[in-house]
């Protein structure tokens, strides 16, 4: 079963996004910003994978690839100055190439659900600190954080 | 520590524990109370005051769940969330300053520094030195450089405090970084006077602050 991902901030984000005739600069920027993130993660995901069952090292990595070990730690410091071909590189010396594939935001952009997960959480990290117990019900209604901010 | 109770306890009740307050009043004497709060329930009641926001991401991770999660003083909430902003330039760089901050509450792998630091200057996330005094910056690179600074308040849970252009901090052991980390911690005091942030072992770091999915850089 598919889990929905959504936030009430994030729902109507989405949605403004995908509903947008033109999409807003801001948002498109959100947008690269979040895809050269994802793609930092998930060079630095599988060099973790391939330490841990391979025993790759960080200068084994930068002789394959045909870089100093310093290059190698600033590539994994930050996604900054990364190109294409700096993951497919990185990547192919781990023995790895990515598997790509697109997801259909509209299925997240749906406005059924709309419960802040991050106060959700905290609530119920409140609720099960035992120091609190006595007086659970000081967490009673949860506070109302913020309107939905511009960005939605 | 009294004092301070008694002077916000009323502040809870007009945002609606009325109940509550007749019930402690009741059943503990004032002295007794401190026992008996987290940090979690401050986090609660400040947001409840306008003077935390929390901070999911935009776009919420796969799982279902925010793994971590991050609360924002109003000042950063205005810059990454409602604005307003000057341009629709200043508004996209501040997006991409949103996307480095959900990319904390995303729960990926985020790069943070060594302690002490190795020759990497750009990841992510950073303790500030001197370590004891327990400020973090999150870097956004994109010009111009932003460094939001913070303190744990758990185990992935992060609070957003101040925020900076790198420019204007000059070099690491100038005046500005110095008055950026006090204000950080004086802000840290005003919102939680009773309780000091997250502490970490040098044996454990950095997975006292964040539990998992972390790489040292």
């Amino acid at each position: 079963m598919r889990i929905r991902r959504t936030t009430s901030q994030g729902t109507q984000f989405l949605s403004e996004t995908l509903a947008a005739e033109v999409i807003p600069e801001p948002k498109l920027a959100y947008f690269r910003a979040r895809l050269s993130n994802r793609l930092h993660e998930l060079v630095l995901a599988t060099f973790l994978r391939a330490e841990k069952q391979d025993g790759l090292t960080r200068a084994e990595l930068a002789k394959r690839v045909g870089r100093g070990p310093e290059q190698i730690s600033r590539w994994f410091a930050s996604p900054g100055n990364w190109e294409i071909a700096t993951v497919s590189d990185l990547l192919l010396g781990m023995g790895y190439e990515p598997a790509l594939s697109a997801i259909d935001l509209r299925e997240d952009a749906s406005p059924e659900l709309g419960e802040d997960v991050s106060l959700a959480s905290l609530n119920l990290a409140a609720a099960n600190d035992p120091a609190i117990q006595p007086f659970s019900g000081l967490l009673g209604p949860t506070p109302s954080p913020t309107a939905a901010g511009a960005l939605g | 520590m009294l004092r301070l109770w008694v002077n916000r306890l009323p502040c809870q009740g007009l945002v609606g524990y009325p109940l509550l307050i007749n019930s402690l009043k009741l059943r503990r004497p004032w002295n007794s109370l401190l026992t008996y709060m987290s940090i979690y329930s401050e986090i609660l009641n400040r947001t409840g005051e306008g003077r935390l926001f929390p901070l999911p991401p935009l776009v919420p991770p796969a799982r279902g769940n925010a793994p971590r999660h991050m609360y924002v003083s109003p000042e950063i909430n205005e810059l990454c969330n409602t604005g307003p902003w000057e341009s629709t330039a200043w508004m996209s760089r501040c997006m991409v300053l949103r996307a480095a901050l959900d990319r904390f509450t995303q729960g990926g792998v985020i790069p943070v520094a060594s302690r002490p630091l190795s020759g990497a200057k750009h990841s992510y996330m950073r303790q500030l030195f001197r370590w004891r005094e327990e400020v973090w910056e999150i870097r956004s690179l994109d010009q111009p450089g932003i460094r939001v600074l913070g303190r744990f308040a758990d185990t992935d849970i992060f609070v957003a405090l101040t925020w900076h252009k790198r420019a204007d901090l000059a070099g690491p052991q100038s005046r500005q970084w110095r008055d950026a980390i006090v204000g950080c911690k004086t802000i840290w005091r005003n919102l939680f006077p009773s309780y000091p942030p997250k502490t970490g072992g040098s044996n454990a770091y950095p997975t006292d602050y964040v539990s998992g999915n972390t790489i040292l850089v």
